[in-house]
């Protein structure tokens, strides 16, 4: 007689999945207790499953899983949190999308991280509830990059270790931080860095959130925080995230809330 | 892979559990099952699959207006003077037309993007057969367009993107209904589905 599966418990945000065989998916889940795991999920596109509607990604929930030979097996779900606004808004979903990409791309298999989950667990909130999504998602990138052992130095010119003065300096993300305009001659990719820019940066790492919500941000600091941000997560990764050229088509095409309640206006 | 059997396998049937492993779900193990099965089974019977595979290469296309797959173009549904020419169904792939021309409850048009929007694997918008659909909502004839993408987060995203796209055409825009299924217990539901389910909730006639 075969000897009974053995479960376990799990609460997890589900990151990704993708189809396999006839009717189930493969699941990447970031978990608080065992990090990014991968799991499968049997029966999942049949529309009579049980299962299907609770293991969507975004979704936070608690599992129960068989451990397999080669593969762990959903076995019993229920939701914990579904995040019913990233369902019905596609600019908050393409940033809730943003967000799982990064998690899945800055972490490895079965490397815990309780204040990863934790960064995401409130990000998918906020971008579920907050009137400026797009800074939560900053928020996020900025901790998320720091809980991965990649935190960008903000606070000192990454050359010559003096503080920065008051005026615009150069983020150059391969030597992975500031440098200052006495430093930055023969550096590879040097970014222009507005005071702006770098304040708000600053405040992103170190700032707790709602500090950094009270914060109005015009759109060109915006886009230029975004940028740079941008440009070190793909010098990290070596790559860039899918998700971001998702985002980047919706403003191209004016398809994001603002755009459009803006020609309804007009 | 081929190198794996080269020593003490025929070349073609190498060759052919090759081909076999290269199709979506099927494994060096089932490769070699259906090999084996080819090889066992009648002459007439393996010369008439192999038939079948070359005229669905060869005759088969994609329909220039709806994009689903069609032996004539334009195809059936579209050539028929019985289906309703104002309304088009957007479906993901050729098989979701299968499934509703089995339940027998539409009469219109179709339009088959052959995909999803999927942002996190890269396939955005212009991956997919939405400039065959905009050109075919210019003329101003079609009335109602029915986003019948998947109930997934893909599907979801797809169905956004479109209705932004296409809302300001002055086509009237709707999503299928989502809620419980047939045979399913209620206890089992998600919240998401739940919720749907409550908006969409209909009075009975007595």
């Amino acid at each position: 007689m075969a000897p009974p599966a053995r479960l376990y418990k799990t609460e997890a945000i589900i990151l990704r999945q993708r189809r396999v065989g006839e009717a189930d998916r493969f699941l990447t889940l970031f978990t608080p207790g065992m990090g990014k795991v991968d799991v499968k999920a049997k029966g999942i596109r049949k529309t009579t499953s049980r299962m299907s509607g609770h293991l969507q990604p975004l979704a936070y929930c608690a599992l129960q899983i068989a451990q397999g030979h080669t593969t762990d097996v959903v076995t019993g779900v229920e939701t914990l949190e579904s995040f019913k606004e990233l369902s019905r808004d596609l600019d908050r979903l393409s940033l809730g999308i943003y967000a799982a990409e990064l998690t899945d791309r800055m972490t490895v298999e079965h490397a815990p991280s309780y204040p990863t989950f934790r960064s995401l667990l409130d990000t998918l909130r906020r971008l579920n509830a907050d009137p400026e999504p797009w800074q939560a998602l900053r928020y996020f990138e900025a901790q998320l990059l720091g809980h991965a052992g990649f935190r960008p130095e903000f606070g000192v010119c990454v050359v010559c270790t003096k503080p920065l003065e008051p005026v615009e300096n150069y983020f150059v993300p391969i030597a992975g931080g500031t440098v200052c305009r006495s430093c930055v001659a023969g550096m590879s990719g040097p970014r222009p860095l507005s005071v702006n820019a770098l304040k708000f940066l600053r405040l992103l790492q170190r700032g707790p959130y709602n500090d950094v919500a009270r914060v109005r941000v015009d759109p060109d600091l915006g886009d230029e925080v975004e940028r740079h941000l941008r440009s070190y997560v793909i010098c990290v990764l070596e790559r860039d995230i899918n998700s971001a050229a998702f985002i980047e088509r919706l403003r191209k095409d004016g398809l994001t809330r603002a755009n459009l309640t803006a020609q309804a206006i007009h | 892979m081929v190198n794996e059997y080269s020593g003490t396998t025929a070349a073609p049937l190498a060759r052919l559990i090759e081909e076999f492993y290269r199709l979506p779900g099927i494994g060096p193990k089932s490769a070699q099952r259906l090999a084996y099965y080819l090889l066992r089974m009648p002459a007439e019977d393996a010369r008439s699959l192999a038939q079948a595979i070359i005229e669905v290469k060869e005759r088969v296309t994609l329909c220039s207006i709806c994009q689903n797959v069609t032996e004539i173009d334009p195809c059936r549904v579209c050539n028929s003077d019985t289906r309703e020419r104002s309304v088009i169904c957007v479906v993901e792939e050729p098989l979701d037309i299968m499934a509703i021309e089995r339940a027998g409850s539409y009469k219109g048009l179709y339009h088959v993007l052959h995909g999803a929007i999927s942002p996190m694997d890269g396939i955005g918008p212009e991956d997919l057969k939405i400039s065959e659909l905009l050109a075919r909502l210019r003329d101003g004839s079609v009335t109602e367009v029915i986003l019948a993408t998947n109930p997934n987060l893909e599907g979801e995203a797809t169905s956004m993107y479109l209705s932004r796209l296409l809302g300001p055409l002055g086509a009237r825009i709707t999503r299928l209904a989502r809620g419980l299924p047939i045979g399913g217990d209620l206890e089992y539901a998600d919240d998401v589905t739940l919720a749907r389910a409550f908006e969409g909730r209909h009075e009975l006639e007595a």
